[in-house]
């Protein structure tokens, strides 16, 4: 990876990240974050394809509330850089690996923005009592400022820990196909607890495996 | 109500400032700023110095809320109603969005961009997510807006209407539909050349991990089970 | 059946509740217990209005919540409830009501409350309170979502 190409990761890392909070219009998601990853990489394929992985784990995640969740937006980019130009196939689980490491990290890190961001609006509670516009906007900003350098930071250490972990582990032939077969199982398990989230246990497991049933037909008769 | 469009555009930023002691509530601030000047300047300067405080709903309807609470100052409800009915707010705009949108929507595409992709559409399927993602965004917090302003303290009403009950209940549904659409598709898609005793072991994990996180150990949840399971294998990789 | 929940929670009905432990655990009935909601209209409307068709919702007073606890723990149904503060809770706790647990699943910013935990901000006097029920060996936890660990009230001094 040359110096422009990790640049421009870590600037759209910067994107990626930051789109957990705003503008939120899907940058976030593995399947949109890799493929763009791939781009940049000159390997697309590379960047479908953990996409594709990483997007079946992120279908588990529902950010109610304040929750705290994984950011496998993040996470995803890591896993493209430890896969691209790499026989798919044998990568995939160790890019898997790496991708979610760093989503589990990148996700924590989010926590500490939240952390820096409350310390700042209680150090700024006089003036929001008193309503001040000024220190609202401000505030604003400062928040936005922190989740951005999250996303970079983040982006640019699970980079370098993708070059890493390519360079150094190396797997036989037969457990890295059998790894790359083991993360596909994992985010079909994480997908199917997606369902059961978003709909409730019994219309849930209902329509995911009318869901599956339709498919399975469609990929028969087609 | 003047100041609606300024309102919305405010609204994509209203979770900058997400702080755990007041939640979103210096964002609703910053979303509800253009409306106030809707208010006459006696009663603008107490909502203003109210606006900060603790608040958090879906961010999608952060800009509904703004618009509902400015329209029950303008409609002369006292300051003790307007504190319940702003923390009235919180749990169920957080909710219906939650299921509308988070767990409807989001993934219903999510799910319809996996199959696209399966289909070969390449970068066109991100692309068209975003596309969609952008266009509903906008869409869910301008009808928002044009709701609160118009209904006020009876918001609860329209939202909890049995229509929109139904409709959020189908959304749900239809979303865990897509995903069980998409699982299969991805499957055959990413073994492409391999053998079918393969797709079988794909399939043994996928059942062994919804069993460990969905079964007796509540502990174990998705990211672990991939991150253990994976790691393991990478691990036997490198000792045999 | 069961009462699956006993939840401290200042918003009462939202996500985490009815997405998150509603649809993980299979809940049949939500119960939410304020003195003041159970009494206003357009605040249950508001409360009701996301809740699944499959979950029934009612709104009851302290007093009232308290004589029908024993008859939740012993229905077929799955009941979750949900009470917004600690005095509430406390009275319903009163009188040898069968509680057994009770999970703290958010109290937010308030006079004189600390940060003891992201969701949790408690004054000292609602912590020994809630730690006077502990000493009745009803378990309190806190924890807002399933897959989150459970936090012993005693880690949140």
């Amino acid at each position: 990876m040359s110096v422009s190409e990790f640049l421009l990761i870590s600037a759209w890392g910067m994107v990626v990240g930051g789109d957990l909070t705003m503008p939120q219009v899907g940058f976030s998601r593995p399947i949109v974050a890799a493929p763009i990853a791939g781009l940049i990489l000159g390997d697309v394929q590379a960047g479908l394809v953990i996409g594709v992985v990483l997007e079946l784990f992120a279908l588990d995640v529902l950010p109610v509330g304040a929750s705290k969740y994984p950011d496998y937006g993040v996470g995803s980019l890591a896993g493209v850089v430890a896969l691209a130009n790499a026989p798919v196939i044998l990568g995939l689980g160790l890019a898997s690996f790496v991708g979610l490491t760093v989503a589990y990290a990148s996700g924590k890190a989010v926590h500490l923005v939240r952390i820096a961001n409350t310390a700042d609006v209680v150090a700024c509670a006089e003036q929001l009592d008193m309503g001040d516009p000024g220190t609202v906007s401000r505030l604003q900003f400062r928040g936005w400022f922190r989740d951005a350098t999250r996303g970079v930071m983040t982006t640019a250490a699970g980079a370098g820990l993708a070059i890493v972990a390519r360079t150094v582990i190396h797997p036989s032939a037969r457990m890295a196909l059998m790894s790359s077969m083991v993360a596909i199982g994992a985010g079909v398990a994480a997908s199917a607890g997606g369902a059961v989230n978003v709909a409730g246990r019994t219309p849930g497991v209902r329509m995911y495996l009318i869901g599956v049933a339709v498919a399975l037909l469609w990929v028969v008769l087609i | 109500m003047n100041g609606r469009v300024e309102t919305l555009f405010r609204s994509f930023s209203v979770l900058a400032a997400f702080s755990y002691e007041r939640m979103s509530g210096v964002g609703l601030s910053f979303v509800m700023r253009p409306l106030l000047k809707n208010l006459p300047l006696e009663k603008r300067e107490a909502a203003r110095r109210r606006s900060a405080d603790y608040f958090n709903c879906h961010p999608f309807l952060s800009g509904l809320a703004a618009s509902a609470l400015v329209r029950a100052e303008i409609d002369g409800s006292t300051p003790e109603d307007i504190e319940r009915f702003k923390k009235a707010l919180i749990g169920p705009l957080g909710l219906v969005g939650d299921r509308f949108i988070w767990a409807g929507l989001f993934p219903s595409f999510a799910g319809a961009t996996l199959v696209l992709t399966s289909l070969d559409a390449g970068l066109l399927a991100p692309i068209l997510l975003v596309g969609a993602f952008l266009g509903t965004s906008v869409l869910i917090r301008w009808a928002g807006i044009r709701l609160g302003d118009d209904k006020g303290l009876s918001v609860g009403r329209t939202l909890g209407s049995p229509r929109i009950r139904k409709a959020l209940a189908v959304v749900d549904a239809f979303a865990a539909f897509m995903i069980g659409v998409a699982v299969p598709k991805v499957i055959f898609w990413l073994a492409g050349t391999w053998r079918l005793e393969d797709i079988g072991g794909v399939l043994a994990v996928a059942a062994l991990g919804i069993v460990a996180s969905r079964g007796a150990f509540k502990r174990i949840d998705s990211l672990r089970f991939g991150l253990v399971a994976v790691g393991l294998t990478l691990l036997l990789g490198l000792v045999t | 059946m069961s009462i699956s929940i006993l939840r401290l929670d200042d918003r009462l009905v939202h996500g985490q509740v009815v997405v998150g432990w509603g649809n993980a655990l299979g809940i049949d009935r939500l119960v939410l217990i304020d003195d003041k909601v159970s009494e206003t209209e357009w605040e249950q409307e508001l409360y009701s209005m996301g809740v699944p068709e499959s979950m029934s919702v009612d709104f009851l007073s302290v007093g009232d919540a308290r004589d029908k606890i024993q008859d939740w723990a012993d229905s077929r149904e799955k009941v979750i409830l949900v009470i917004g503060d600690v005095d509430g809770l406390t009275r319903l706790c009163e009188t040898g009501a069968r509680v057994t647990e009770i999970n703290i699943g958010g109290v937010h910013r308030g006079d004189g409350r600390r940060e003891r935990l992201p969701y949790v901000f408690l004054t000292d006097d609602e912590f020994a309170t809630l730690q006077s029920l502990e000493n009745q060996s009803i378990r309190v936890t806190a924890q807002d979502l399933p897959a989150t660990k459970p936090v012993p009230l005693g880690d949140l001094a």
